[in-house]
């Protein structure tokens, strides 16, 4: 019944207010959430959700369904968005280890389907050790190079790097076996 | 260099590649191989699916009362941008993939970042075929990268990272042996970059050449 997104983008592409605001309204609560969970400030979250969609409208016509779902594509516009915002502002990003509690565990105000992927990184995201935990989420939503994370951690990049990447070498092989 | 040995140099760099993160350089490195490396691409490709699994994680929260109303307000007056032809869209995004290897860093402006995203979809678009890129050698060691793309136009953009400063006049040699000049890159601080569109096909072209008054000569090969 609901009209998908990719349908809804495709009308934005030209032009379409009513598609405009049926997207921004299906997708402003997951948008909200990561922007603010990046800036920490409620005020400078909403400026950069609304960016965010201001992007998603004009660029409309670019997104590939072939690529992934709208959501995921929103979501990189946000995440880019977000840490432009805390890097012109030098903020310091939210204490890894806590993120990583917040983020393996289900949010009670949340009531949309958790999918079977998502449990599934939920509980690999939670058994990985916090070395590998911290630095892929520093990376992921606060955009820290490996170089940066080495220095605030005082550990060798190269370490870093080697921590990240099978971290997220485990966390994927956990994710294709979801069903398991 | 061996393959295996420069695919576990860009395997450590994926992460920061797929985040958007690595610097200027080490991503100019990156996609020089990633254009030519089908299992790199594959591994950059599965990473980028994690992270973008990841971003998922996030709760959810109602932005304040009003929202959605300030957003469309704001939209009323940016018109949505016109659909880009796939060929156009490539070539205009790998300009900017060609600008970040010049050493941009990534937090400059927003319009960067988007770049940083677009190179996965002109890599997947342009299956790496129409792409060509390679190491800029001199005295055989790397001295930046050329990326070739091939397309109307093609273009041919330069990286060159580390050498001697001086205005360097650029060629390409077809693999019919005939010369062609192409312009020139002026080199300072050890860095400089350039590009152009080409009339030749790149297909076409054996290898650039660099050369200036009392300056090494500088080769890619474009081969193979
Ligand atoms: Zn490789």
């Amino acid at each position: 019944m609901a009209v998908s997104d990719e349908s809804l983008l495709a009308a934005m592409a030209t032009g379409d207010q009513d598609a405009a605001a049926a997207f921004v309204r299906r997708h402003q609560a997951r948008v909200y959430g990561l922007a603010l969970t990046v800036v920490q400030q409620p005020a400078l979250a909403e400026d950069v959700a609304q960016d965010t969609f201001v992007k998603a409208w004009r660029h409309a016509a670019t997104y590939d369904p072939r690529r992934g779902s709208a959501s995921t594509w929103l979501l990189s516009i946000t995440r880019n968005a977000a840490i432009d915002a805390i890097r012109y502002r030098h903020d310091d990003p939210m204490d890894p280890d806590l993120l990583v509690a917040l983020l393996t565990v289900r949010d009670e105000g949340d009531t949309s389907d958790d999918t079977d992927t998502n449990l599934a990184l939920r509980q690999a995201l939670a058994e990985l050790p916090s070395e590998m935990a911290a630095p892929i989420v520093l990376m992921t939503y606060f955009g820290l190079t490996a170089r940066e994370i080495a220095a605030r951690d005082d550990v060798p990049a190269g370490t870093v790097k080697t921590r990240v990447r099978r971290g997220l070498q485990r966390l994927r092989e956990r994710m294709g076996v979801r069903d398991a | 260099m061996p393959e295996s040995e420069r695919c576990r140099e860009v395997r450590e760099l994926i992460p920061e590649l797929a985040m958007g993160v690595a610097s200027g350089e080490s991503r100019a490195r990156g996609l020089a191989h990633l254009a030519d490396c089908v299992d790199c691409r594959r591994e950059l490709e599965e990473v980028s699916g994690t992270v973008d699994a990841l971003l998922l994680l996030v709760p959810e929260r109602e932005p304040p009362a009003g929202f959605d109303v300030r957003v469309l307000a704001a939209l009323e007056q940016r018109a949505p941008r016109h659909r880009i032809r796939t060929g156009l869209l490539v070539a205009a995004a790998m300009v900017l993939v060609a600008t970040l290897a010049a050493g941009l860093t990534w937090w400059r402006g927003a319009d960067d970042r988007e770049v940083a995203d677009d190179y996965r979809s002109v890599l997947s678009t342009a299956d790496g075929s129409y792409l060509r890129a390679a190491d800029l050698q001199l005295d055989g060691a790397s001295a930046g990268s050329v990326f070739a793309y091939q397309g109307r136009p093609s273009w041919l953009f330069m990286s060159v990272e580390d050498a001697p400063n001086g205005t360097y006049h650029v060629r390409l040699v077809g693999t019919d042996g005939r010369v062609h000049w192409i312009g020139t890159c002026t080199v300072r601080d050890g860095t400089g970059s350039w590009g152009t569109s080409v009339d030749l096909p790149i297909r076409s072209v054996d290898r650039v050449e660099m050369y200036g008054t009392r300056l090494p000569t500088i080769v890619a090969s474009l081969r193979g």
